[in-house]
Formats: C-alpha cells, structure tokens, sequence
C-alpha cells in the first residue's frame, strides 16, 4: 500500500512537471506564424542612409521571379518601404530586383544604370508551407544592398 | 510750169498748216468761265502756261450719253493739272485729276456727260514750284465716244453710285489715279468708283451675292461690298498687281440697295484698259456660308450637319454655331480645296476654346473625332495658306454618334479630364497632332491589369500606365492596327495614356482590360 502510494505520488508529482514544462515551451520555444492568404512572399525594399530631400527620388523595384518579370512594388521615396507581394509554390526560388527613378523631367520612371543598381540585387530563398516569407533589401547610397529573410507572424 | 506747181502747192500747204495751227491754238485770255475757248472733240487744242499762275479755260458742249477721255500732254518743267467743271451759271467742280509729276501728261479717261457745258481748266499744280513757260505749249485732247453699258463718271461716293443690273458686266477706269476732291482722311485723294444694286428678295429667305472684278495690268485693287446702312458686309483685296477681285456667297439678308465699292491701292491707274465688273445674286441654300459670319455675334447657323463655305481673304474665318439637342459625342470633320491649308477651331458655349486643328496640310482634311459636350458650340474656319487663294472652299460636317458607349470623350488631354473607362472596354481616337487620351484606372486594392491594345489602322500610338501620380511605368509602342498585351501593377489607382504618334483620324483604337468583358 505504502509502495502504491508512493508510485502515485511519483506518476502526480511526473504529470505535474510534464504539464509545467509543456505550457513554459509553448511560451518560450514556439512562434506562431501568419498563414499565408493573398501571398506567400513579401519583398520590401528601401534606401536606408537618405538624408536629404532632394536626393530622396521617387522611385520603386521591378520585381523578376526566377527570371521572369512579375511586376514591381509600389511606388515611394527612396526612403520608404516599397512593397511587393505573390504567391508562390512551396519550394527554392530566386528573387531579382532592378531599380527605377522618376525622370521628373519627363515624368516616367527610367531604370538607374547598372552602375547605381543595388548590390547584390538577388537573393535565393525558401517557401516553406503555411509561411510567408518576408525578404527585406537595404540599399545605401554607394549601392551595397543588404538582404535579410523572416517569416511574417 | 513744175516749178510753178511746186511753189503754188507749198503755199497752199504752209496756208493750210496756219490755219490749223491757228484752230487750235488757245487764245488768251481765256483765264476764267467767261473767257474759256470752246474745245471741240477729236481735236487737239495747243496753250501755253504763260505765268506761274496762268489758268487756261475750255469750255466743252458735251452731248448726252458721251464718254469724253480727256488727254493733256506733258509739257517739260511743269507740273500740270486738269480741273473739270460743269454747269453754264454756277459751274461745279466734278474732277480734279492731279495724277503725276512735273513734265508728265495727265489723263482722264471716261468723263460721263449728262449734257450741257462742261469747263476744263488747265493749270499748274500746287505739288511743284509754279514756273512760266512760253516755249513748249501743252496739249489738250478731248476723245468722244459713246457709252456702252459702263460706269458714269463721276461716281466718287455712295451718293453718287452708278447703278447695276445683277449678272450684267459693266466696264470702268482705274482712271484717274488721284481725285484731288476725295477728302477722307484715310484715304485722301484716292479715286473711287462707286456701284449700287437692288436686291429685290421673293420670299424673307436671305441670298447670296457674287461679284467679280477683272484684274488690270499694273493695278492691284480692291472691291467691297456694303449694304445701305454703310456696313461692310465682304471685301476682296486679295490679288496682287493685275489680279482679279472677286466676293463669293455674301449675305443679303434684306431686301434693299447694295453698295460695290472698286478702288485700286497705291494710287495705281490705268486709262487705257478698263476693268470689268459683274454681281450676281442667289438664293441662300442653308447647306452654304454666308457672309459676313466673321464673328460669333454673325455665326451661320449649322443645319442639316453639314454646311459648304469658303474662305474669301487672307484675314476672312468663318464662324458657324452648332445646335445640340443633348449631350453626347461628335465627329467634326472639314475637308478643304486642294490649294487649302484649312484651320479649324472648336469653342463652347461660352466661347470658351476647346482645341486649334491643323494637322492636314494644304488640301488635306482636318477632323476632330469625339467631341464630347452637352452645350451648344462654335467652329471657326480659316485658311492658313500662305497666298491667301480667294475662294477656298471647303465642306465642314458636325456628325453626331448615336452610340456613345465605351467611347473616349474628348477633350481628355490631362490628367484632370481624364476619361473613366465604365466597364472593360474603351475605343478613342487620335484627335489631332500629339494629341493624348488620359484614362483613369481605379481598384479597390493593388492588381495586376492586364491590358490588350488594338491600334489605329494607318497610325501609331504610345500606350503608357502611370503610378496614382500619373507618372509612367510603363509604355508599349502600337504600330497600325497590331494587337499588344501587357500587364502592369495598378495601386489602386493609375492612369492609361494614349499618345498618338503617327495620327490618324479616321480609325479608332481600342483598349480591352483583363481580357475583355
């Protein structure tokens, strides 16, 4: 009897513990990630050292997927958070940005030479499942880039 | 006996030439009415300026419905001068002619004579210094004939217009070149030949007038017409030097006298070929212009859609009004003469101006295909041909649609008249040169459009889309009536902008959005 008593102290005092550490794990160890809905993948990009007005121009990135043009982000200063968004299959994919500035004179975007292009201007990156993918560049003005990826939450 | 032949001939001769000499010779004095020498017709008559100031009279027994040319040598160093006058009591002045300078004849070449006595005073002209001479006589020569259908001079003024029988010419002088009794500050001393006519109008309809003048070696006219209140209603001064004047399709718009006024510039004449003149009246068709419509207080008035014009002058435009019955779109379409190079120009209502069109060249059609207004509007014609040809016609017909779905409305050349594109489909024209179609592209959140582009047959045109500022993304190059697909992202909002590159006004394009309805 005294054994029993023991044995089911011991399976409370077991349970009791495995209950504490299964709660403090969900807490400390699991991330709950937004499910994708409308896109799996959001490019964000933006210059990062502008600290003038005049040279902040409006501009914005055309956006190649695997090589092929998808479109491009939205518009902004070259300070702002210009974004794109779509749906991709699960899988590795390569993402190829190219750089446009407003021609004030003319009124239309033109393509900023090569020379001036963010660099690297490409990342390759992962689409897990029921994840979506944040792929962030921060250009400066001597044109290094800088690619950082997350997942949304 | 020869010898005695020979000598008795000569004398009769030498008798023979004294005596004429002598009949024609001025007797002085004759240096007033009183004392004038009778002229007789076809017969030269000799004086002298005997002082600086002498005055020769001559006194002329016209017969009714005679035309006199009278003719007075140049006599070397003296400016002469003819003053005619008529009347045996009280003789009143009727012509001045002081044409040219010293040691120059003057001439005037159709006196019309009522009858009765007529006084023909030489003298020297106050232009040059008066001077005597005693050495060279001038010579007075009076030509007779008689009048067939031609202008009766002195028709100076309105007052004293000759009068014409519609579609009968009659002939006239640019003769003499200065009328010393013209007074007119404008146009002092110039020689005008006045003409009037009845226009008797059958029924309250207006007609038209047409009149002619034939053009005269080394004289560049002028004709006018005017209507019994002193108002110009048309003038031709068009042709250069020994060009024709001719007045096309102006109002009468009331029965009443007409005035035709023929003037030559530059104090130009010509005694000895005559000029022709001719008018003509008929009836107003409403499909034609009718001068004066100059401005848009005298508009003609489009019916029917469709109205033939002409343009008369290097200055003349034609200003017709259009009438709508609501709103909706219309092709205005002109199409001129082969030598025209036609301008046309829309305005609203208010007379606020909507577009200049030029874009043809000479003898080439000018169109504005979808004018879109709900308000009644003016279309001024003019002519941008550099000779100014008179008598460029042209046909110019306003053709309402009936259909106006789906249709570009212009104008739409910016941003803020921007068209909105009501469902998946939009057809517009290029409307003129350079012209640009601005559609708005609005979305509930950022898409992808996909836009397919049927271009102009016969032309060009550049499809651009724009971020919502209006500044270009992305453009696409149409060439004929090829089709083009592309997509492009639309935050929400954006812009389609149709530039035309190679115009033409006849064939539409079309943009289909996300594949069509």
């Amino acid at each position: 009897m005294k054994t029993a008593c023991y044995l089911v102290s011991a399976v409370m005092i077991l349970a009791s513990f495995a209950g504490c550490r299964s709660t403090n794990g969900k807490d400390a160890g699991v991330i709950d990630y937004r499910k994708p809905d409308k896109y799996n993948v959001r490019f964000i990009g933006f210059d990062t050292d502008i600290d003038n007005p005049e040279g902040d121009r409006r501009s914005y990135y055309k956006v190649f997927i695997d090589k092929a043009d998808e479109g491009r982000t939205t518009t902004g200063l070259e300070s702002q958070e210009k974004i794109y968004e779509a749906t991709l299959s699960p899988n590795r994919h390569l993402i190829t940005v190219e750089k446009w500035v407003l021609d004030e004179k003319t009124g239309r975007y033109v393509k900023l030479n090569n020379i001036d292009q963010p660099k690297p201007n490409f990342l390759y990156f992962d689409i897990p499942e029921n994840k979506i993918v944040l792929i962030e560049m921060k250009s400066s003005r001597d044109g290094s880039a800088e690619f950082s990826v997350d997942y949304e939450r | 006996m020869r010898i005695i032949t020979t000598t008795i001939i000569l004398i009769l001769l030498a008798i023979c030439s004294s005596c004429s000499r002598k009949g024609q010779e001025e007797k002085e004095p004759n240096n007033s009415f009183a004392e004038s020498n009778a002229v007789v017709p076809d017969t030269a008559m000799t004086g002298y300026m005997n002082s600086a100031n002498d005055r020769d009279y001559f006194v002329l027994d016209a017969v009714p419905g005679s035309i006199y040319d009278i003719q007075l040598s140049g006599v070397k160093g003296i400016n002469c001068s003819i003053v005619i006058w008529k009347g045996y009591d009280e003789p009143k002045l009727v012509k001045w002619i002081d044409d040219n300078r010293k040691s120059s004849p003057e001439r005037f070449a159709n006196l019309s004579a009522t009858g009765g006595t007529y006084y023909i005073e030489i003298l020297e002209s106050d232009r040059d210094p008066k001077k005597e001479n005693r050495e060279t006589p001038y010579e007075l020569r009076v030509k007779a004939r008689e009048a067939i259908s031609e202008e009766t001079e002195p028709n100076d003024s309105k007052e004293e217009a000759v009068p014409l029988t519609p579609d009968r010419e009659v002939t006239g002088f640019f003769s003499p070149a200065y009328n010393r009794g013209n007074e007119n500050k404008d146009n002092l001393h110039r020689e005008e030949d006045w003409y009037m006519f009845e226009a008797n109008l059958a029924s309250d309809s207006p007609a038209l007038a047409d009149a002619t003048l034939s053009g005269v070696y080394g004289v560049n006219s002028v004709l006018s017409l005017y209507d019994d209140d002193g108002d110009e209603i048309e003038v031709s001064d068009n042709g250069g030097v020994g060009e024709p004047e001719s007045i096309s399709g102006a109002g009468i718009q009331k029965p009443g006298r007409y005035y035709l006024f023929v003037a030559s510039k530059g104090y130009a004449s010509n005694n000895d070929e005559p000029y022709t003149l001719k008018v003509s009246l008929r009836e107003h068709d409403p499909g034609t212009e009718m001068e004066k419509n100059d401005d848009f207080d005298s508009a003609n008035t489009i019916v029917n859609n469709v109205i033939t014009g002409a343009i008369n002058s290097r200055d003349d435009q034609d200003v017709y009004l259009y009438q709508v019955s609501g709103s909706t779109l219309y092709r205005i379409e002109l199409r001129p003469s082969e030598t025209m190079d036609a301008m046309l120009a829309i305005y609203r209502g208010d007379k606020e101006k909507i577009i200049d069109i030029n874009n043809g060249g000479r003898g080439k059609k000018e169109a504005y295909p979808n004018f879109f207004t709900d308000a009644n509007f003016n279309i001024v014609v003019a002519s941008k041909s550099s000779a100014g040809t008179p008598g460029e016609e042209y046909v110019l017909s306003v053709t309402p649609f009936m259909n106006t779905d789906n249709q570009e409305s212009e104008p739409n050349n910016e941003l803020s008249q921007s068209n909105r594109i009501p469902g998946t489909v939009m057809k517009g024209f290029t409307s003129y040169k350079g012209d640009k179609d601005f559609f708005l592209l609005s979305y509930k959140s950022r898409v992808k459009e996909k836009f397919e582009i049927k271009g102009v047959k016969g032309g060009q045109i550049r499809v651009s889309i724009t971020d919502p500022l209006g500044y270009i993304t992305k453009s696409v190059d149409v060439r004929g009536e090829r089709t083009v697909t592309f997509s492009e992202m639309i935050d929400k909002k954006g812009y389609c902008i149709v530039e035309s590159v190679a115009e033409n006004y006849d064939n539409p394009y079309t943009i289909i959005l996300g594949g069509g309805p």
